[in-house]
C-alpha cells in the first residue's frame, strides 16, 4: 500500500471516529454521515490490491451502521462501531499489527452476528446471505475460544482455527482449486470415508431408539470427527465443512449441552446425505478434481451448514460474560479484559466484573437468571409420543364438541333472544376454537418425516439401479395431517423409484446429452391455497407424449384421429389408466404391472389430486394435490333445492347476485349454453341442481352463483339461498354413496341438527361439464 | 396502504417535506398542523401508517407529548423528531418516551430521504 494511500484511508477512519465520538442516541443525521463516511471508505479500499478481509469487515461496519436506526440495536452497535473504529486507527498508524487487529475483530464476532441477526440486507442476494454463515464460521472459533478460557482450560478445537470470517459466493473462486490431484488418495479416502458413514448410520440409527448412550454418541462423533480430518487434508473443503458443521453438533451432544432429539438426528441424517452424494461426485468422476468439480459445483453445503448453525443457536446457552456484554452492562473492551483476567485467575467471570466494578451485583444476578432460564428451556424441550388412534378419537370428539357448541348457541339464541348469556356463548366458542386448532395441530406432522425416509429409498433405488442421482428436498417443515401423510407415503415413494428407473438416464446417457453425471430430484412441499402442493421433479429424460398416444390408441382407450386433438394434460392424464406403462421392459424395481393408476387411487382416496407434466429429454414433474386435514374446514353454505350443500370457502373466488338480463346464451356444438361477461371473460353459467339432482327454488329475479376457478377454467354455479360462512366438521359418508357421488366429500351436522352435504369441488366441476 | 404522517404548524415546513417525499416517489403523506390534529389523524389511520415525522414544537399540543400519547397505541411504528439545536436536550426525553430518533432543522434533503428509506420504502 502506497503512503498516499495509506494517509487517504486515515483520513476516512479518522473522521469516522469522530462522527463515533459525537455521536447521541437517536441522532438519525448523524447516523447518515456515518454510513456515508464507512461507504467512501470502502471505495477507497476497493481500488487496492489483497484488501478482501478489510474490505469485507468495511462492509459489516456498514450493516452495522444500518442498525443504529433501531433503538434497541443502537447502544451495541455504537459500542461495536467505535470499538472497531478504534482499532482499525491504531492498525493503519501502526501501533497494532494485522494479527492482533484481525484477533480483536474476531473476538467481536458473536456481536457482530448479534446486532446483525434479523438484519435484511438490502438486496438480499446470495452473497449476503452466506457471509452470515461464515461469519458463524468465524463465531464458532470466537467462541470456542471464550468457552475454553472461562472453563480457565485452554480451548481443545484447534484445527481450522486462525482464520478470520471469509466470504463464499456459492462457491467461490478457486474453492476447489486445492484438490490434491492424486486418484489413489482419494480413493483411499472415499473408501475410508463410505465406512465411517456406515458407522456413523449403525450408530445413529441405534440412538433413536437410546439417545443419550455414551458410547454411540462418542463414535459417531469420532466418525465426522475423522472424515473432517482427512478431507482438510486432501483439500476437499466442501467435505471438511460439512462434517466440521455436523461435528459441532454433536461436540455439543458429547458434552450433554444437547439432548439428541429427533429433530437433531434427522438433521445429522441429512448431512449425511449430502456428504454421501459428494463422495459419489468423486467416484463417478474417478477420482479426478477437475471432473469432480463438476459434480461438486451442483451440490449445495451452505444452506445445510447455516440451517445447522442457526439450530445451534437455539440450543446454546450462552456465557455469562456475553450476556453482560449484550444487555449492554459492560462493554466489549470490559469482556476482553475479563477473559483475560480470567485466564490468569481462573475466577468466574461474574466475580470479576465485580470485583473490577466493571458490573454491579444485581448486574451479575440478572444474568445469572436469564442463563438459568435459558437452560431451562433448553432441557425442556421434548417431545411426547401419542398413539394415532388416540389423537383420531380425540380430532373426532373435539369435532362433536364444535358441532354440539354451536347448536347449543342455536338454541340458546332462538330461546332467550341475542343478548341473554351472549358473554358465555361466545366464551364458550373461543375455548371450543382454542382447542379444534390445538388437536388439529398436534395431528400435523412435518412432512420431513416421510421425505427422510425417502431419501433413504431413493438412495437404495439408485444404487440398485447403478445410476447416481441427488435428491434435493425443499419445504421439509410443511404440516400435513398425520393420516394424509401416511397415506401419500406409498405413492411418492412409487413416484421416486419410477423417476430413478424410467426416468434419470444412466451417467453416459445423461453425459452425451450435456447433462451432469449426477442426475437430480427435486422432492418439494408447500402450502398453496387451503391444501398442499407437492412436486417431485426429475431432470431425465421425460415422457415422450406421442408415446404415450401411440399406446393409448393401441389400447384402444382413443381413437387415432381423436389423439392428435389431445392436450398435453389430457394426454398425460392416460398414464394414470391401470395397465399404462410406455416402458417396454418390466424392471424389478418399479415394474410389475403397479402402475401409476394404484397411486391415483391411493391419492383418490384422501381427495388429493395428481397430475403430471413433462418435456422430453429434459424433466417430468408430478405434481399433487392434498388437502390439509380431512376433518375440519371453512364452508360456505347454500341450498339448492330441498338440501343444503356446503362448498369449501377457499375454492370460491366470488359470490355473484346475477340479474337475469346479463345472461347470454351462446350456441356451441353441444347446444346453447348460458354464460355471463364478468371482469373481462365469459364465463359459462351452469346449475348445482343438475349435479345434486335437485329441483329449482331459487327467485326468478336474482340468481344466486357463486364464482368458482379450477385449472385455469372458469365457472359460475347457480344455487338457491346462500346461507353464508361457517365452519364445518366433515363427517364421513358410506364409501358406496361416496363412490356414486363423487362430488361430495363428506357430510356434515348444522347447529339446528339438520345435516348437509360437503362438495369436493374437482368431482363437482368434472360432473357440471 | 400505508402513510407517512408529518406533523409541523409551520406550513412552509410540511410542504417542503410533502414534496421531498413526493419527489422520492413516496406518495402516500398525511398532513396535521399540530399535535391534537396529528393525534386524531394517527387515530383515525390506526394501522396504516408506517412512519412519524413529529416537530417539537407545536401549538395545543407539543410534540413530546405526541410522542406520548402515540405510542399508548402504537408501539412499534417510528417515530422521527424534528428539532432545532437548542431544543436538542428535549430528545432524550423524547426517546424515553418512545421516540426512534430525531433530525435537527434545517436538514439537506438527500440525508433526509437516506434516513426515511431505513423506516419505509416509497
Amino acid at each position: 500500500m502506497t503512503i498516499e494511500k495509506k494517509s487517504a484511508l486515515r483520513t476516512q477512519v479518522n473522521a469516522l471516529n469522530s462522527l463515533l465520538a459525537g455521536y447521541e442516541p437517536g441522532d438519525l443525521l448523524k447516523g447518515v454521515d456515518i454510513r456515508d463516511t464507512l461507504s467512501s471508505l470502502k471505495k477507497e479500499m476497493e481500488s487496492l490490491p489483497r484488501m478482501e478481509k478489510l474490505l469485507q469487515l468495511t462492509h459489516h461496519l456498514i450493516r452495522v451502521a444500518e442498525t443504529l436506526a433501531d433503538p434497541e440495536k443502537e447502544p451495541h452497535a455504537m459500542n461495536l462501531l467505535r470499538s472497531t473504529g478504534k482499532d482499525y486507527e491504531a492498525f493503519l498508524a501502526g501501533s497494532l499489527s494485522a494479527k492482533e487487529f484481525s484477533e480483536r475483530i474476531r473476538a467481536r464476532s458473536s456481536l457482530f452476528k448479534q446486532v446483525l441477526r434479523g438484519q435484511k440486507a438490502p438486496t438480499v442476494s446470495r452473497r449476503d446471505q452466506v457471509e452470515v454463515y461464515t461469519e458463524s464460521g468465524g463465531l464458532k472459533s470466537a467462541e470456542s475460544e471464550a468457552r475454553g478460557t472461562e472453563k480457565g482450560k485452554p480451548s481443545k478445537n484447534a484445527d481450522g482455527e486462525g482464520s478470520p470470517p471469509e466470504v463464499h459466493t456459492g462457491y467461490e473462486e478457486g474453492y476447489f482449486d486445492g484438490i490434491v490431484e492424486d486418484e489413489k488418495l482419494l480413493s483411499q479416502f472415499y473408501s475410508e470415508a463410505r465406512e465411517h458413514l456406515e458407522e456413523a448410520q449403525s450408530a445413529l440409527v441405534e440412538l433413536e431408539y437410546d439417545p443419550t448412550n455414551k458410547e454411540l454418541i462418542n463414535n459417531l462423533f469420532r466418525n465426522f470427527h475423522t472424515i473432517k480430518g482427512s478431507s482438510a487434508f486432501l483439500g476437499l473443503r466442501n467435505v471438511e465443512e460439512l462434517s466440521h458443521a455436523i461435528e459441532d453438533l454433536l461436540a455439543l451432544v458429547r458434552e450433554g449441552k444437547i439432548f439428541l432429539t429427533k429433530e437433531l438426528i434427522d438433521l445429522v441424517f441429512h448431512g449425511m446425505e449430502i456428504l454421501r452424494n459428494l463422495l459419489e461426485g468423486m467416484q463417478i468422476n474417478e477420482f479426478r478434481p477437475r471432473d469432480m468439480k463438476k459434480s461438486f459445483q451442483i451440490i449445495e453445503i451452505f444452506p445445510y451448514i447455516g440451517l445447522m448453525r442457526r439450530v445451534l443457536e437455539q440450543y446454546k446457552y450462552r456465557k455469562i460474560g456475553e450476556i453482560l456484554a449484550e444487555e449492554g452492562k459492560i462493554t466489549l473492551q470490559d469482556l476482553q479484559h475479563l477473559l483475560k483476567r480470567q485466564q490468569e485467575t481462573e475466577k468466574k467471570i461474574g466475580e470479576l466484573a465485580v470485583e473490577e466494578k466493571i458490573a454491579t451485583t444485581e448486574d451479575v444476578l440478572e444474568a445469572l437468571k436469564k442463563q438459568k432460564s435459558q437452560v431451562a428451556k433448553v432441557k425442556r424441550l421434548g417431545y411426547v409420543k401419542v398413539s394415532n388412534e388416540k389423537l383420531n378419537t380425540l380430532i373426532d370428539i373435539v369435532g362433536e364438541l364444535v358441532i354440539n357448541q354451536s347448536m347449543l348457541k342455536q338454541e340458546l339464541l332462538e330461546r332467550s333472544g341475542v343478548d341473554r348469556g351472549e358473554r358465555n356463548i361466545s366464551q364458550l366458542e373461543t375455548i371450543t376454537t382454542t382447542i379444534k386448532n390445538l388437536v388439529l395441530s398436534m395431528g400435523m406432522t412435518p412432512i420431513s418425516e416421510i421425505f427422510t425416509k425417502l431419501r433413504v429409498v431413493a438412495r437404495n433405488t439408485a444404487e440398485e439401479l447403478g445410476k447416481s442421482v441427488y435428491l434435493e428436498m425443499r419445504g421439509e417443515d410443511t404440516e400435513l395431517d398425520r393420516n394424509v401423510i401416511e397415506t401419500i407415503y406409498d405413492p411418492l415413494i412409487h413416484i421416486i423409484r419410477n423417476s430413478i428407473d424410467h426416468g434419470i438416464e444412466d451417467a453416459e446417457e445423461r453425459q452425451r446429452k450435456g447433462k451432469d453425471k449426477v442426475g437430480r430430484i427435486i422432492l418439494a412441499a408447500e402450502h398453496k391455497g387451503s391444501g398442499i402442493e407437492i412436486i417431485i421433479e426429475d431432470d431425465g429424460k421425460g415422457i415422450d407424449p406421442e408415446l404415450v398416444k401411440a399406446k393409448a390408441v393401441e389400447l384402444g382407450l382413443v381413437k387415432k384421429e381423436e389423439a392428435e386433438e389431445l392436450s398435453l394434460k389430457d394426454t398425460y392424464g392416460f398414464l394414470f389408466l391401470p395397465g399404462f406403462s410406455t416402458s417396454s421392459a418390466v424392471t424389478t424395481v418399479s415394474g410389475r404391472g403397479v402402475g401409476l393408476d394404484v397411486v391415483k387411487k391411493n391419492l383418490d382416496s384422501i381427495h388429493g389430486r395428481v397430475e403430471v407434466i413433462s418435456e422430453k429429454d429434459r424433466f417430468t414433474r408430478f405434481i399433487i394435490r392434498l388437502p390439509l386435514t380431512l376433518a375440519i374446514i371453512e364452508g360456505f353454505v347454500t341450498r339448492v333445492g330441498e338440501n343444503k350443500y356446503v362448498f369449501p370457502f377457499s375454492a370460491i373466488e366470488e359470490i355473484k347476485v346475477i340479474d337475469p338480463a346479463e345472461i347470454l346464451a351462446s350456441e356451441n356444438g353441444n347446444g346453447s349454453e348460458a354464460l355471463i361477461y364478468h371482469r373481462g371473460m365469459h364465463i359459462p353459467v351452469l346449475k348445482a341442481h343438475k349435479v345434486f339432482k335437485e329441483e329449482e327454488k331459487g327467485r326468478e329475479d336474482r340468481i344466486l352463483s357463486l364464482l368458482f376457478s379450477l385449472d385455469q377454467t372458469r365457472y359460475c354455479v347457480v344455487v338457491d339461498d346462500l346461507m353464508g360462512k361457517q365452519e364445518i366438521v366433515i363427517k364421513n359418508l358410506s364409501d358406496t354413496l361416496l363412490q356414486e357421488c363423487p362430488y361430495f366429500s363428506g357430510g356434515t351436522i348444522f347447529g339446528d341438527g339438520s345435516i348437509g352435504f360437503v362438495v369436493d369441488m374437482q368431482g363437482f366441476l368434472e360432473a357440471l361439464k | 396502504m400505508k402513510h407517512i404522517l408529518i406533523a409541523d404548524d409551520s406550513d412552509v415546513i410540511r410542504s417542503i417535506v410533502e414534496q421531498t417525499l413526493r419527489l422520492h416517489k413516496y406518495e402516500n403523506i398525511l398532513k396535521a398542523f399540530d399535535g391534537q390534529d396529528a393525534l386524531e389523524k394517527a387515530r383515525a389511520n390506526k394501522g396504516h401508517i408506517a412512519l412519524y415525522v413529529l416537530d417539537v414544537n407545536m401549538p395545543r399540543m407539543d410534540g413530546l407529548t405526541l410522542v406520548k400519547e402515540l405510542r399508548s397505541f402504537d408501539a412499534t411504528t417510528p417515530i422521527i423528531m424534528l428539532t432545532t439545536e437548542t431544543d436538542k436536550s428535549k430528545m432524550l426525553t423524547a426517546r424515553d418516551y418512545g421516540a426512534t430518533g430525531w433530525i435537527i432543522k434545517p436538514f439537506q434533503a438527500e440525508k433526509f430521504i437516506k434516513i426515511v428509506e431505513m423506516y419505509v420504502k416509497p
